[in-house]
């Protein structure tokens, strides 16, 4: 008993984390309120929380528009309705979620950040048993409600409308690429470019592979990106192939990329080497497939059994580019993730340098990644990084944080 | 034949011879010649004889007819006041003397005043009497004594006195007796008569003009007697505890109540009683003559085990809630802790502090009353078990309550 008398010390340990939620801000003494999480004096902030959504919400998308980080997400539970959501992100504050389009499926969607016209565009693809559709529109700062570019929608189809893909020529323009369909409605030729202007000009559908070039195959996915000179896509269709398409028409026949099983994501990385970086699940030999970082172009080899092969385990990584270097955000074995850095290198086989060590991610949660978004702000020296933990059984909570852009 | 005898034997018959040659010679006595001078007017010569005739003669009728005929100088004198004395004190020699029947009616009128006033004084000489109260046996040696008589019939003149003896060692002294009121004298036998173990008579005697007029008892030999004890000092104890033992200085005397005075030594003595309730003590110093009034009451030791086991039970009953206050607060804590409880996936808390903010209030409170409770009852514990330290030497030192003397008594109360 005296003991207890004479032990009057707080019982939380820092190194335990929060002891406690604070949604009114009221907590311990020694701790203040940040995130609505009780963490010790001293100690870090916790990351910015975004959203908690459902696990088969959407993957969330991340944005630098020049001053600020925002994210675009998709939350079926969110208490102004089911939805796509688009927010700022600083540091420490959410800025006030703003719905884009009202989804109460879950829907495809990805975005890009358009900086001529200062607007983020968004397209959506949503496939049930009514039919398919796909969308895109774009929301500007001063915009009350968000511009719809284009609104297709088709008849049921097994597999409908593909992830879009969406890029941007930082001219006005954004392209959006995807396919449609599955056999026996579609059976080739189902690759499909459009350029849309953002600033009231036509639609240029000019973008993608000719019939030539698709040779009557059924692509199951798209992605693409802008190449100053044209445009170039990644289509799988069996084997994955890229094409490219100048602005003037000329267009490069399809190069297989024989080893890439999926290709998630294409950077336009020509002001620094000449190609894209693309980021893919590749399977070397027929074996598992492996993520792995490579530059791809129409002047480079295709070989991928000397690419960057990343360790990702259960998050697909992102990739972005700036400030000479590439930054992809990948999975950690404990369940968490890092940064990895790369620099341009001529002197190795695939062009690819790691620059230190990575860098994991500052986490108060140890919840799973399973989605990692990074985008590096060369303007601010900062990398914004949003990814989603999973929450057993069906909860998915978003976060932001910032991390120096150097190694 | 002895010496002194044969020069006595001379002595008487020389004056015989002389006496004889006087008378042989016819030369007239003091009285007549007193006379003589007093026929011829020669007054101072007469007084002068009259004196010399007082001197010769111890006749009562002889100093009767010397007074008278003084007397009659005075009045030839004017001075009538010496005239009346003079007269008075020839009927007190001879009340049955009588001038001659052809003096003059001046001398007559002091004649019958003279005889009027000392038939007066006989008769109030006659009726005075004393009668002495045997004064009570002291209670101690070494302490005045006051002897009272009874005297009826005073009158103006009257004086008193009151003789003891003590035969045993024939010391005797004389007290003056003091009217105190009508009829009570007084006669106040000093304490340094009063030695232990003394037998004395006492006897009153009343005087007028130096002539004892009354007496008692109304011979010496019956006198009253008073008897001195053989102690000096005593105690008178007094307490409410009926049945308590007294010890005097450390010797058992008796029990609660006591019929008198108990007999002590002179010098510093130590009372003790001991009671159920306790036992209290206190030394006081007796003089001799000295009866000192001891009332003992044995309350601060009854108050003392109630404030003992009072504050006992009071800092027991305190530490029982005290530590039942400390385990609250324990409880409490628990429950604190018990409420950050953590997601199992993601580790970060699922309990707002808002709701552990009370339990932790009440933990702190808990916490806090539960040490002042222990405080207070520990605190309570120590005085109490410090008083059953206190108990014998307080209930013996702080028992004197006050000492002082009550009458001619010295009173000592607990």
């Amino acid at each position: 008993m005296l003991a207890q008398v004479g032990c009057a010390t707080d019982p939380f340990d820092a190194q335990l984390g929060p002891p406690f939620s604070c949604s009114d801000g009221l907590c311990p003494e020694g701790y203040r309120c940040a995130q609505a999480l009780c963490v010790a004096n001293g100690a870090a902030d916790p990351p910015l929380t975004v959203a908690t959504c459902g696990l088969e919400d959407a993957p969330p998308q991340l944005f630098w528009d020049g001053v600020s980080f925002s994210a675009i997400w998709q939350q079926l539970g969110a208490t102004a309705g089911p939805g796509v959501y688009l927010a700022k992100l600083q540091v420490g504050t959410l800025g006030v979620p703003r719905q884009l389009a009202a989804t109460s499926v879950p829907v495809n969607f990805t975005a890009v950040y358009e900086p001529m016209s200062g607007r983020h565009v968004v397209a959506i693809a949503q496939n049930d048993l009514i039919g398919n559709g796909l969308r895109v529109l774009s929301v500007g700062a001063s915009d009350a409600t968000p511009v719809v570019h284009s609104a297709r929608t088709e008849p049921y189809t097994p597999l409908g409308y593909s992830h879009p893909s969406l890029a941007t020529r930082r001219d006005g323009t954004v392209t959006l690429a995807f396919t449609l369909g599955a056999p026996p409605q579609v059976i080739a030729d189902n690759v499909f470019c459009e350029r849309i202007s953002l600033l009231g000009g036509p639609t240029d559908t000019a973008c993608g592979p000719s019939a030539k070039n698709t040779r009557g195959l059924f692509a199951s996915e798209v992605t693409v990106a802008e190449y100053p000179k044209g445009t170039l896509l990644s289509w799988r269709a069996g084997t994955t192939f890229l094409t490219f398409r100048g602005l003037t028409g000329i267009e490069l026949p399809p190069l297989p990329l024989a080893e890439v099983v999926h290709t998630e994501k294409m950077i336009n990385v020509t002001d620094v080497v000449g190609s894209a970086a693309m980021i893919a699940q590749v399977s070397i030999d027929r074996g598992d497939p492996r993520w792995a970082l490579a530059l791809v172009g129409p002047e480079r080899t295709q070989r991928f059994d000397s690419a960057t092969f990343l360790s990702s385990p259960g998050v697909v990584p992102d990739v972005d580019g700036g400030a000479g270097a590439f930054f992809v955000c990948r999975g950690d074995e404990d369940g968490g993730a890092s940064i990895l850095r790369f620099v341009p290198d001529s002197t190795t086989t695939n062009g690819l340098r790691q620059e230190g060590a990575a860098r994991p991610i500052p986490r108060y949660s140890h919840a799973p990644v399973e989605r990692c978004r990074i985008v590096a702000a060369p303007e601010s020296g900062q990398l914004g990084v949003l990814w989603r933990e999973r929450l057993p059984p069906a909860t998915a909570r978003i976060y932001f944080t910032t991390m120096p852009i150097g190694p | 034949m002895h010496a002194g005898t044969r020069l006595t034997r001379f002595m008487v018959c020389i004056a015989v011879v002389l006496l004889a040659v006087q008378s042989a010679r016819g030369e007239p006595s003091p009285l007549k010649e007193a006379w003589r001078h007093y026929q011829v007017l020669e007054y101072d010569q007469a007084l002068a004889c009259l004196s010399d005739a007082r001197r010769a003669t111890r006749a009562p009728g002889e100093l009767a007819e010397i007074f008278m005929l003084e007397s009659f100088v005075q009045v030839a004198l004017d001075r009538p006041d010496d005239a009346l004395l003079a007269m008075r004190q020839a009927l007190r020699h001879d009340h049955a003397h009588r001038p001659p029947s052809d003096i003059s009616p001046k001398l007559r009128m002091v004649f019958d005043e003279a005889r009027t006033l000392e038939e007066s004084r006989a008769r109030a000489r006659a009726q005075v009497h004393a009668r002495l109260v045997p004064p009570p046996a002291p209670e101690v040696a070494a302490r005045a004594v006051d002897v009272e008589v009874i005297v009826e019939h005073a009158f103006l003149g009257l004086t008193g006195r009151v003789s003891v003896t003590d035969s045993r060692v024939r010391v005797a002294m004389s007290a003056p007796l003091v009217a105190q009121a009508a009829g009570r004298w007084i006669a106040h036998l000093p304490a340094s008569l009063m030695v232990p173990g003394t037998s004395f008579s006492i006897t009153a005697e009343l005087l007028h003009e130096g002539e004892v007029i009354a007496r008692d008892p109304a011979t010496p030999a019956a006198g009253v007697t008073l008897v001195t004890p053989q102690h000096s000092a005593a105690l008178w104890i007094e307490s409410p505890m009926v049945g308590a033992l007294v010890r005097i200085d450390g010797v058992a005397i008796g029990h609660v109540p006591f019929a008198g005075p108990v007999p002590v030594a002179v010098g510093r003595r130590r009372v003790e009683i001991e009671s159920p309730q306790g036992t209290v003590s206190q030394a006081l110093d007796l003089a001799a003559g000295e009866i000192g009034r001891v009332v003992l009451k044995v309350q601060r030791r009854a108050r003392l085990p109630i404030a003992r086991y009072t504050l006992l039970g009071l800092g027991g009953a305190l530490l029982v809630a005290g530590g039942v206050l400390i385990d609250q607060s324990a409880r409490a804590r628990d429950q604190y802790a018990r409420f950050a409880v953590h997601d199992e996936v993601s580790g970060l808390p699922t309990t707002d502090y808002a709701l552990a903010a009370s339990a932790q209030a009440s933990a702190r409170a808990f916490q806090i009353a539960g040490i002042a409770t222990l405080a207070l009852g520990g605190a309570a514990a120590l005085v109490g078990a410090g008083l059953f330290g206190v108990h014998t030497k307080d209930s013996s030192s702080r028992a004197v309550a006050r000492v002082a003397l009550a009458g001619d008594r010295l009173e000592v109360q607990f």
